[in-house]
């Protein structure tokens, strides 16, 4: 579910690793006008998709914003394919040498080219996937096609362009790592998996990264592997004829052959105990901590991913009463946020906290806990719980206001299983969730075993976490805590802004003696 | 189940200081204080069986308020200077209030004291001056950890209430005590024989009379509804299109109104209306004569009353008076809950008599009523073989005399009467009440709710 479009802007960009990459700035535009009553699908659009000969899947939308073309090119490829040992990072690092081009068209030669034609070319890399995504105007279709199909067909670099930009990529890491957020990431991923390349960020281990100008064989090898027309899709969106597009993608795109890899990624086992880890960072002003559980796998048609999706954003999102106690009554915490990237395979729920004073750390983590508690023994009030997903399903629709908005959604999905229909499913699974259900997911992944907590502060270590909080313990106080109350209830509450409240006692002046 | 000599009054008090009194934590002026810019209330309405605590608040306000009256109810300061400022006010209330100032209600009250002598009924809802001169802080908090419990309690909520106050309620109110019985358990009224009357002797310019006896008939019956019909046929409250208010008031000019009723209906004087959360197990028939000018006056507004009561239960009602009043009542009643607090509270009641919604109630059987269904329900609630009458006078022993003898009681105007009226007043100075001599007592006010 595309929750990112209620997130901030800093935990968006943490889903992606990006070179010349510019988050999409999606205004929240009504463009309700666009959604067909009778359809209750989020995503609605007319499209056309095919799969040509070679396995590469091709998907047309044509919309009504004149002109412009957007063109994403998402890879099945991500830092979760990186299964071998010292070979981290170069999911994206290959991000970057697609850029130098080919032999027909050199970076010079086709950089020229598109700057004329004013394209704006970019590309980021996730967990899970590489998206390339240019947009230009309708003109240039064919031409861009032309280019990028030689690209991705006959990638050419010399030895000296591989280790120069080896270079940069480290240059990246270092600049990335300077942001507290992405370093407590790097953390919690290191410490909460132990099978699954999910241990590595996009980035990649910093020994890999440095390793990596003396990859060149490699590189080929991992090209050879990967940029193969199985893992690819196109999202050609915009002002265009969509039978037209579809024939000049095969003409340029029809001839790449078939590869036959299969990355063996291996199942993450079952972690067996809480983890925690305190990371020591002399610079750092603050104190951070991060709480993270193990989530749900992409299984669109179940209901476990968007569960847990609503239960980030009704626990812990801005408008959460955690939030408004940490953040805005107590003023314990300076920062409060959730991060719950879509993943592939199972990945990490995160909930991140900042607090200034250290004995506040211990605090904070109770509270996370307590509101983990109240998930998995409340039943969410039943409008709030279908305001959330009102809000969430149009706030995505909303969202999809340009031709460029609506290809990177795609794109954002398509490498899943190359079907935008996933989008529709997600949010199907999400209009059935009940309070139950959101209590039942609750109680499936927020269990003590599949957490991992991290604090980072410049104190040697942090105090108060010397032991895990419990959240079973929590959780057994709040089940037997509350009796049934053995007084009735009239509830006639409306909408009138007078309230009425009568505290009727059966007892009276007959009672007296 | 005589209250044991010395409680009356405990319940009243300890609903007075809480909500009339300052929690643990605040003081009374300081909640009034807090409470003023709010123009939020909270207070409270006390009978037999039932203790309502009743607060009205805009939304905007409620958890400011509630902050406030839940520890009011939940945590009450049970402070001295409360307890002595109360105490004084409900003592004031029965000395200059109701035995002083107010001879109608004081009719009314001395009926139902004197119809359930030995009940639980008994004791006037503000107790009586020796008791709550003798109630200690004690007194009122044994009654407030025994009596104020969760069973007993049902919470009504109307307007935007927010949900989190909600869930705060919930778990406030939840520290109550749990306690077992669900309601009081209320003894049927002692039996009523013959005819009595009790006259209260005082300083008084006018006679006040109410008479009335035990129904077995209440709110849930099957019969109420039938029943409340006649009762607004022959006097409907502060009406002038009733039987009674006709044939004393309109015709005769003989006092203010004349009225029939077969709930308790306290502060009739002040309200056009009944309030909501006086739910009782057990009812009288009663009528109520609005003041008149003299013993004589008194005796034959009574006569009369008694005379067309006969008549009612002799001929019963007819079509078209059957008609006319069920339409009233079709139409009328939605008026009865118009109001927010008023929907609450009946609500709350149908809770208590375990009925459909009022309106529904009562709409739904008036429209299945027949006149034969009406006629029936005269003659088995309605007699006249047993009454108790109460008249509060100036001259007591002139009453008892001219009770006792049967005397003559004739009614002169001061304009030209038709024929038939003159004919039927014959009739009427000398309609008999039939009290012994044994049975009338002539009381002083201050030997009443001492």
């Amino acid at each position: 579910m595309k929750f990112k479009l209620l997130a901030t802007s800093l935990a968006v960009s943490l889903a992606l690793t990006g070179c010349a990459m510019q988050k999409n700035e999606i205004t929240q535009t009504a463009k309700q006008e666009q959604i067909k009553k009778a359809d209750d699908r989020v995503f609605s659009q007319d499209y056309l998709i095919k799969e040509l000969d070679n396995g590469l899947r091709v998907m047309v939308v044509k919309t009504d914003y004149p002109d412009v073309v957007s063109l994403q090119i998402p890879v099945s490829v991500g830092s979760r394919n990186e299964v071998e040992a010292g070979k981290t990072g170069f999911a994206h690092f290959f991000e970057h040498m697609v850029f130098k081009g080919s032999k027909k068209f050199p970076q010079d030669e086709y950089t020229a080219i598109f700057k004329n034609a004013g394209v704006d070319n970019r590309a980021y890399t996730t967990n899970d996937y590489t998206n390339y995504h240019l947009n230009f105007s309708k003109q240039h279709l064919d031409k861009v096609l032309e280019i990028e199909a030689d690209i991705f067909q006959n990638l050419t670099y010399t030895e000296e362009q591989f280790r120069t930009e080896a270079l940069t990529v480290k240059g990246e890491y270092l600049k990335n790592n300077a942001s507290p957020i992405r370093k407590l990431l790097s953390a919690v991923r290191a410490e909460a998996f132990e099978k699954h390349t999910y241990k590595h960020t996009t980035m990649g281990f910093f020994e890999d990264i440095e390793a990596m100008p003396d990859q060149m064989a490699y590189g080929k090898e991992f090209f050879d592997k990967f940029y193969k027309p199985e893992y690819v899709s196109l999202v050609i969106v915009g002002d265009v004829d969509p039978k037209a597009t579809m024939a000049m993608v095969k003409k340029h795109w029809g001839g790449w052959e078939k590869g036959d890899y299969v990355a063996d990624i291996k199942a993450e086992p079952k972690q067996q105990a809480p983890k925690y880890l305190h990371e020591q960072n002399k610079a750092l002003p603050g104190h951070w901590l991060l709480v993270s559980y193990k989530g749900a796998p992409w299984e669109p048609a179940k209901k476990d991913r968007a569960a847990l999706d609503l239960i980030s954003q009704l626990y812990f999102s801005n408008n959460s009463d955690l939030y408004q106690e940490l953040v805005v009554d107590k003023q314990i915490a300076s920062q409060m946020f959730t991060y719950n990237p879509e993943t592939k395979d199972p990945g990490l729920l995160h909930v991140f906290v900042k607090v200034e004073n250290e004995e506040d750390l211990a605090k904070a983590r109770d509270a996370i806990n307590r509101t983990y508690a109240k998930a998995r023994t409340e039943l969410v009030d039943a409008q709030k719980l279908s305001d959330l997903k009102s809000n969430l399903k149009y706030s995505f629709i909303n969202g999809l206001d340009s031709s460029q908005a609506i290809a990177s959604t795609l794109a954002s999905y398509m490498h899943f299983e190359r079907d935008p229909e996933v989008i529709n499913q997600l949010y199907k699974s999400a209009d059935s969730i009940t309070a139950e259900d959101i209590k039942a997911v609750a109680n499936k992944y927020f269990v003590d075993n599949t957490r991992t907590t991290v604090t980072m502060s410049a104190l040697e270590k942090a105090p108060g976490f010397e032991q895990e909080a419990s959240l079973s313990e929590v959780v057994a106080k709040l089940e037997q805590a509350p009796e049934a109350p053995a007084f009735k209830v009239l509830d006639k509450t409306n909408s009138s802004v007078l309230v009425d409240v009568n505290f009727l006692f059966n007892t009276g002046a007959a009672a007296e003696g | 189940m005589q209250p044991p000599k010395g409680k009356k009054g405990v319940a009243a008090l300890t609903a007075a200081m809480l909500a009339r009194g300052g929690s643990q934590s605040t003081s009374y002026k300081e909640i009034q204080k807090a409470l003023y810019p709010l123009a939020g209330s909270f207070g409270y309405q006390i009978d037999k069986e039932m203790l309502s605590f009743q607060g009205r608040i805009h939304k905007d306000n409620a958890e400011t308020w509630y902050a406030l009256i839940s520890e009011q109810l939940l945590n009450p300061g049970f402070r001295d200077d409360d307890f002595k400022r109360l105490k004084k006010e409900m003592i004031d209330g029965i000395k200059s209030g109701l035995k002083a100032s107010n001879d109608e209600e004081l009719g009314k009250e001395v009926l139902y004291s004197t119809l359930y002598k030995g009940h639980p009924y008994e004791s006037y809802n503000y107790g009586d001056i020796s008791d709550l001169e003798a109630l200690t802080l004690d007194d009122v908090k044994a009654f407030y950890n025994t009596e104020l419990t969760q069973s007993k309690l049902t919470l009504g909520l109307i307007g935007a209430v927010p949900n989190a106050l909600k869930a705060e309620m919930m778990s406030d109110l939840a520290t109550l005590p749990k306690g077992e019985q669900s309601r009081l358990s209320i003894p049927d009224a002692p039996e009523l024989k013959g005819h009595h009357a009790t006259i209260v002797e005082k300083s008084a310019q006018s006679t006040a009379v109410s008479f009335g006896f035990p129904i077995d008939t209440i709110r849930s019956s099957e019969d109420w509804t039938a029943l409340w019909l006649v009762r607004s046929y022959f006097g409907e409250h502060r009406s002038s299109n009733s039987y009674l208010y006709e044939r004393i008031r309109q015709t005769r000019g003989m006092n203010y109104g004349d009225y029939s009723y077969i709930e308790y209906f306290p502060r009739g004087m002040f309200q056009t209306k009944p309030d909501a959360n006086l739910g009782r197990s057990e009812q009288i028939f009663q009528i109520w004569l609005r003041p008149l000018r003299s013993n004589n006056d008194a005796h034959f507004a009574t006569r009369t009353a008694l005379f067309e009561l006969d008549r009612l239960i002799k001929n019963g009602m007819t079509e078209k008076d059957f008609e006319a009043t069920r339409n009233f009542l079709i139409n009328y009643v939605p008026q009865l809950v118009a109001s927010q607090n008023r929907q609450l509270g009946y609500a709350l009641d149908s809770e208590f008599y375990n009925t459909e919604s009022f309106v529904k109630y009562v709409t739904s059987k008036l429209e299945k009523l027949t006149l034969g269904d009406v006629n029936r329900v005269i003659k088995d609630n309605l007699q006249t073989d047993n009454v108790q009458y109460v008249f509060i006078t100036g001259d007591g022993e002139d009453m008892k005399k001219r009770l006792a003898s049967e005397q003559t009681s004739p009614m002169v105007y001061n304009t030209e009467k038709p024929a038939e009226l003159v004919a039927e007043d014959k009739i009427i100075a000398d309609y008999k009440l039939a009290i012994e001599a044994n049975n009338i007592e002539v009381v002083k006010v201050d030997s009443v709710f001492k």
